[in-house]
């Protein structure tokens, strides 16, 4: 079990395990300038002990569900191994990543804005672990066919922590999650965590078009993260106009526009493609080819985005105006384009699973830049 | 070496980390046009650095010079790229692509008309995959896609990185023809680890070590045993 922790880990975390520190690295230099600058407001526990969880649950989900590193994984899969050995070390070894590289600056952030008990803190930690465990359960009962039963376990300790609110009973929840998860995976086939990429049988395509706007549409939809994202994009823009209602006297309409910016799994092409990044540089007139359909898709992804918002703010305030949508056109072909520039001039590399590549510091860049420009416009 | 210059490399470095660890030193290379030219070497040795460099793809790089048809050019120009197609070693891009959509889009690329591609399709036995995405096709398949549209694009330099690999026996013999007969069309450059490849297709041989070439053989001297026995100097050294 030693012996695949450690390769694993250096997959995941580096050689040196440089990630792991450059991680604790971050969070202590979050903690300390949140701390330092004095920024102190009231969290309920319960928001720790969910956010813990579910932020925690969709990190490693799309670790477990990634592609980047399959054909690794696979040297590791031929070799002979001890199943339950295996099964944990894998778990573990993606739990402490999701925790350590993702979940420890998302805790830094509230530790530092708030202040909690020794006892909130450590059941925030168990919530994180619990969800690590419960996670690589609920992906191996999907993997066998049955999504009711993750389903119903995620709604279940969503609403015990949401209601009950006690210390007590999120620890016992948290717990008896835990303890399950670590009894399910005592019994998995770890093949269960190895995808081959055929798995059924191919469909022929007719057309001879070489359309880019149709290759990435197929992207899009193949990929089933990206495809949820945009979606949950969609639902945070019905419910956004909602939100500013807390803020009457502010414009909030841009800050809406900019905060709908954030839709980075298409806009990493050739960051999560490095093979198409290849393929682009060497052929020849892809700036036009390429590029424009690129921005132009983008584009097409976010105004559908905006019209949810669009449509959502004039149900919840009855008007706009012309202002207001030309702003909404601005923002979504900025994005667009920058988008594109930026992914064209600096593409992401040396990421390790998609999750890395969704976080990265680089998808907030534009997103600050249109939030400037929607707060200047608003005060 | 005969026929007019096509292109012309001198004294290429090429680093990945530090100029002072370059992969390739005081490179240099002529190729003439319509000839074949196979590129050996051990593993590590630096062709698929070479071709990936000529691609573009590879910013750590120096030379003294380079000219294409005698006139100096840079490897991303857009005129050169107009007239070079690279098919690579590992490629697995445009996944989202069938045959017939990645033939269409890289022809529209090339600005040139659709080319037939019937006697490749069928001399490479690809005719039931293409219309099939390329992220559902095996290795020897996707290979075959990219050899397949890298014929029918006939451009004035071809580079193949390790065409070989990957491809099924009847498949090989058919690439053999294809790239003994490409010579009325333009140049190859491909790197192999297969000696057969070499001697039954190229005009000279150059045997790249110690990020240079260091022998170069033609016509009559491209034998199995030349070759290994300069390989196998190689390995000794």
């Amino acid at each position: 079990m030693r012996q695949t922790v450690k390769a694993l880990s250096k997959q995941l975390i580096g050689a040196n395990y440089d990630r792991a520190g450059a991680s604790l690295l971050a969070a202590i230099i979050l903690f300390v300038a949140i701390d330092t600058a004095g920024v102190q407001i009231k969290i309920a526990p319960f928001i720790l002990y969910l956010t813990s969880t579910f932020f925690t649950a969709g990190v490693m989900w799309q670790t477990l569900t990634g592609q980047r590193y399959i054909a690794t994984m696979q040297g590791m899969f031929m070799l002979p191994f001890d199943n339950c050995s295996f099964v944990f070390s894998y778990v573990s070894v993606l739990g402490a990543h999701t925790l350590i590289t993702k979940t420890l600056p998302m805790w830094a952030l509230l530790f530092a804005a708030a202040t909690w008990s020794a006892w909130e803190i450590m059941l925030a930690v168990l919530c994180g672990c619990m969800a690590c465990m419960a996670t690589a359960a609920g992906y191996q009962m999907c993997h066998k066919g049955n999504r009711w039963l993750p389903l119903f376990w995620t709604v279940c300790t969503a609403a015990i922590i949401a209601s009950a609110r006690q210390l007590l009973t999120v620890l016992a929840v948290a717990t008896l999650s835990f303890l399950s998860a670590i009894l399910y995976l005592s019994f998995v086939d770890a093949y269960d965590f190895y995808r081959s990429t055929a798995t059924q049988k191919p469909i022929r395509h007719i057309g001879h078009t070489g359309n880019m706007f149709l290759y990435l549409t197929r992207y899009l939809l193949a990929n089933q993260n990206y495809l949820m994202n945009t979606v949950g994009l969609c639902l945070i823009a019905c419910f956004l106009p909602i939100l500013f209602q807390a803020f009457p006297n502010l414009h909030m309409f841009p800050i809406g526009c900019a905060v709908l910016s954030l839709n980075t799994p298409i806009s990493t092409l050739l960051s999560s493609d490095p093979d198409l990044e290849q393929a682009m540089c060497a052929l020849p007139g892809q700036t036009a080819r390429f590029g424009w359909q690129y921005v132009l898709f983008i584009f097409a992804v976010n105004m559908i985005v905006a019209s949810f918002y669009l449509c959502s703010w004039l149900i919840t305030y009855g008007q706009t105006n012309f202002s207001s949508i030309g702003m909404l056109f601005l923002f979504a072909l900025q994005n667009a384009v920058l988008s594109v520039i930026l992914e064209w001039k600096k593409p992401i590399r040396n990421w390790k699973t998609e999750s890395d590549l969704w976080r990265h510091p680089r998808k907030y860049l534009i997103p600050l830049w249109l939030i400037w420009q929607a707060a200047c416009y608003a005060i | 070496m005969g026929g007019k210059r096509l292109l012309s490399i001198n004294n290429l470095s090429v680093w990945y980390t530090a100029k002072n660890h370059p992969v390739l030193s005081g490179f240099s290379l002529e190729l003439a046009s319509h000839e074949v030219v196979g590129l050996i070497g051990l593993n590590g040795a630096g062709k698929t650095t070479f071709i990936k460099t000529v691609a573009g793809l590879l910013p750590g790089y120096r030379m003294d010079g380079a000219t294409w048809n005698n006139h100096p050019f840079s490897f991303r120009d857009k005129t050169f790229k107009l007239n070079r197609y690279i098919v690579f070693a590992e490629d697995r891009s445009f996944q989202y692509f069938t045959f017939w959509e990645y033939l269409t889009y890289v022809s529209a690329s090339y600005k040139i008309p659709l080319p037939d591609v019937s006697t490749l399709t069928k001399g490479f036995h690809f005719a039931d995959y293409t219309h099939v995405l390329f992220k559902e096709m095996s290795t020897g398949n996707l290979k075959k896609a990219y050899l397949i549209t890298a014929f029918a694009l006939r451009p004035k330099l071809l580079l193949l990185d390790e065409p070989i690999n990957g491809l099924d026996f009847q498949s090989t013999e058919f690439l053999y023809r294809l790239i003994g007969g490409y010579k009325q069309y333009g140049t190859i450059l491909f790197s192999s680890h297969i000696l057969e490849s070499i001697c039954l297709t190229c005009d000279r041989a150059l045997v790249l070590a110690h990020g240079k070439i260091s022998r170069t053989f033609s016509n009559a001297e491209i034998a199995t045993g030349n070759l290994r026995e300069v390989l196998t100097n190689e390995t000794n050294r």
